[in-house]
């Protein structure tokens, strides 16, 4: 009996130890291991070769062309050039509304940021230079050096989008030959921007990129750099949020100024918060394959990574119930109610982006972000 | 200048041939054989576990103390010969921890009086018997400077106006009795958070009033034009010459002087970077120290990722370095600072030879660190 007792014993602790063992299996779930170097400096150099260089090779291939159109626009002035110029405006503003979520680089050295676009312009800087400029009838201030020394906020598409959008924008332009020559000026300077910073990219910041922590001087380590980034697909959502969607809706139905909007002349400010949440959207899912690297949710815990993925699309279906011209339809309390459920919806990814990424361990600063 | 990479190398190169130093120096610093007096410094942080603690380490960054905090804490206020730190609750803050780190026993927990909270910044008089906090008034929107007898538990003995909105940091002039502060001027409530509610109003100022009877005796505003330039923090060398830093709550566009100097009864003296770099500061200044010499300066920028370094005395900017999210930086002595950062790091730099070095942290739970830095 006691014998029997005691393998019965032996065989009841084995099986409770089994039983132990099995629930600890389960308990300790299998946990993502926080990506390595390898792995950052790998989603670094896809996400520049991938997203961002061909990216702004679009805004310099679509800025030349805006150039020949309004060049050809100053040699036939119709309306079917003044068409052909607002498409290729068009066209040039949706490769920089691709690419504006990109707040560092090369776009950061000579102010070309606030160069490309001056907004929000709340002291109508650009009316003020613009008529100026056009009032001088100076072709010397055309020149380069002298270009390159006027005031950012004349310099770049919303400029061109006040000269092809104006009330008789046509008429003006005829009556005025010089003023069809600013219109070609800064197109020919939006380009050269374009240009020189998918080149500078190239030459100078990529490289930072790819030899970490190898006697470059920049970053110390892959996921440093990894961080501007991320930052980059997080933090653009709270611009888009507070100046394209809160600040022209304000706080109550009366208040709402659609001058406030972004691109408002030309009837694209929702075209605009499209491209922007398409763009962070493609940054954060990639092309959808196996190999693609350029992606942020390859590195993060799957199902994590799939509730952000679904907020992704859900904005997007939002954004797409909102009739267009926003300048209109944010007037409507349908247009408003729709405006205030994406503005929380965008609130409610940022937030989700935020505490995922904290969750998987990375964090996108803390002094930096919330300082005092 | 730029860190490099292999002024880092240099950096840990020269400890090689320092006596007692082994070849593993090479990859971490655990020891401070580069130090002639062994030195602490505390600052607020957040662990990886989301508690916030104050955390005490000597200039390797080995941990000597450590203690929880109830919530997110500023600044850390060392008294001047006894073995407290005072840990003062971020604004809108509701705590101040007295701390011996030397015993691990909290002596003390302060609190504002109803309708009052701190403002994250406090200051020992120099004979230590004297402790004074900025708070808000919190119905009248008025800056206050709380005085306490530390002798008497830290019972509350004077109550002054901070001739301002939203009085951030201050310290003593050398003689002992002036008191300098920097009324950042930006409005906030409670009940709004942390949001700010005057930006088109604010007027900052650099404020000198008399300790003994809380009289105003100096006020120094901005140029109309530069009203939102919000002076926030400020060091005082020995020479009593005032350094101030700033954040701008204006336009993006703008690219406004944030460092200057003060000198009683003389106007602020704005102090720029180089185009480029005072862009790359990004309207932000999170913190000053100044060096044993007196004369030179070191600011974090850390919305930036920079720190820039002044010559105050000729009013003149040096050098600049990458430093991902610095923003504590306090002396360490022998014309060097040390920089902690919020992504958990700490480094030294040397203001003769423009090297920085970062130093291997002991410290458990890992942890980011808080604003300020305060040698000890």
């Amino acid at each position: 009996m006691k014998k029997h007792n005691l393998s019965s014993g032996i065989k009841y602790r084995l099986t409770i130890r089994a039983l132990l063992m099995l629930l600890g299996c389960l308990w300790f779930q299998p946990v993502l291991a926080a990506p390595t170097n390898e792995q950052w400096h790998a989603f670094n150099l896809a996400v520049i070769d991938q997203h961002i260089t061909p990216r702004y090779q679009q805004l310099a291939t679509q800025a030349d062309k805006l150039l020949l159109a309004n060049t050809a626009l100053c040699q036939t002035l119709d309306e079917s050039s003044l068409d052909a110029s607002k498409k290729a405006y068009n066209l040039t503003m949706d490769a920089w509304q691709g690419i504006q979520h990109i707040r560092f680089g090369p776009v950061e050295t000579l102010m070309r940021i606030f160069s490309m676009q001056y907004w929000p312009d709340k002291k109508n800087h650009i009316g003020k230079h613009l008529e100026s400029l056009i009032s001088s009838n100076d072709d010397t201030l055309l020149s380069s050096d002298r270009f390159y020394g006027l005031g950012i906020s004349v310099k770049g598409l919303p400029a061109v989008e006040r000269l092809l959008y104006a009330d008789d924008a046509l008429a003006k332009l005829k009556a005025d030959p010089f003023r069809c020559k600013v219109n070609i000026r800064i197109a020919a300077y939006v380009a050269e921007m374009g240009r020189d910073i998918g080149l500078e990219w190239k030459t100078a910041m990529r490289p930072h990129f790819q030899q970490v922590n190898s006697g470059d001087d920049y970053f110390e380590e892959d996921l440093e750099a990894s961080t501007l980034i991320l930052k980059a697909l997080v933090e653009p959502l709270e611009v888009i949020r507070d100046l394209k969607i809160d600040r022209p809706l304000g706080k109550r139905a009366d208040k709402v100024k659609y001058k406030r909007l972004e691109s408002w002349r030309s009837a694209r400010s929702l075209r605009n918060i499209e491209l922007n949440i398409s763009a962070l959207e493609a940054l954060y899912m990639g092309d959808g394959s196996n190999k693609d690297l350029a992606n942020v949710q390859h590195l993060l815990e799957e199902n994590d990574a799939k509730r952000i993925a679904h907020q992704f699309k859900a904005l997007e279906l939002q954004l797409e119930k909102i009739p267009s011209p926003l300048k209109e339809s944010i007037k409507t309390e349908e247009g408003r109610k729709a405006l205030l459920l994406a503005s929380d919806m965008i609130t409610r990814l940022h937030e989700n982006l935020e505490t995922t990424l904290a969750a998987n361990g990375i964090h996108l600063g803390f002094n930096s972000r919330d300082g005092d | 200048m730029k860190i490099s990479r292999r002024d880092f190398g240099k950096s840990l190169l020269s400890l090689c041939f320092m006596p007692g130093v082994g070849v593993s120096s090479l990859t971490t610093t655990h020891h401070t054989p580069a130090l002639s007096t062994p030195q602490f410094f505390a600052s607020a942080s957040k662990g990886q576990d989301n508690q916030y603690w104050l955390q005490v380490v000597d200039s390797g960054g080995r941990q000597t103390a450590k203690l929880a905090l109830p919530a997110r804490a500023h600044q850390v206020v060392a008294h001047p010969f006894r073995k407290w730190v005072l840990v003062v609750a971020r604004r809108p803050g509701h705590y101040i921890k007295v701390y011996d780190y030397q015993e691990g026993v909290t002596l003390f927990n302060i609190q504002p009086k109803a309708g009052y909270h701190f403002y994250g910044h406090a200051v020992f008089s120099p004979d230590g018997k004297f402790f004074v906090t900025a708070e808000n008034d919190i119905e009248k929107g008025q800056g206050r400077l709380v005085v306490r007898d530390v002798e008497s538990d830290f019972i509350e003995v004077a109550d002054y106006p901070s001739y301002g909105i939203g009085p951030h940091q201050l310290s003593f002039l050398s003689d002992q009795k002036t008191l300098v502060v920097a009324n950042g001027g930006i409005l906030t409530h409670p009940d709004r958070g942390r949001e700010k509610l005057n930006l088109d109003t604010m007027t900052p100022s650099l404020d000198y009033i008399d300790f003994k009877t809380g009289a105003l005796l100096e006020k120094r505003v901005l140029d109309r034009e530069l009203y939102q330039l919000s002076i926030r923090h400020l060091a005082v060398n020995k020479a009593d010459k005032v350094t101030l830093v700033m954040q701008y709550q204006g336009s993006v566009m703008d690219n406004p002087p944030l460092v200057g100097t003060h000198r009683q009864g003389e106007a602020i003296k704005l102090l720029s970077a180089p185009e480029a770099v005072n862009r790359s500061m990004k309207h932000y200044c999170g913190s000053v120290s100044i060096d044993d010499s007196g004369h030179t300066a070191a600011v974090s920028s850390p919305k930036g990722n920079i720190v820039t370094i002044w010559d105050i005395k000729q009013g003149q900017f040096l050098d600049h370095f990458r430093c991902t999210d610095a923003c504590g930086i306090a002396s360490a002595g022998d014309g060097r600072f040390v920089i902690s950062t919020g992504t958990g790091r700490f480094y030294h730099y040397d203001v003769s030879t423009r090297t920085l070095s970062r130093k291997t942290l002991r410290v458990e739970p890992t942890i980011i660190w808080d604003n300020h830095l305060t040698s000890l």
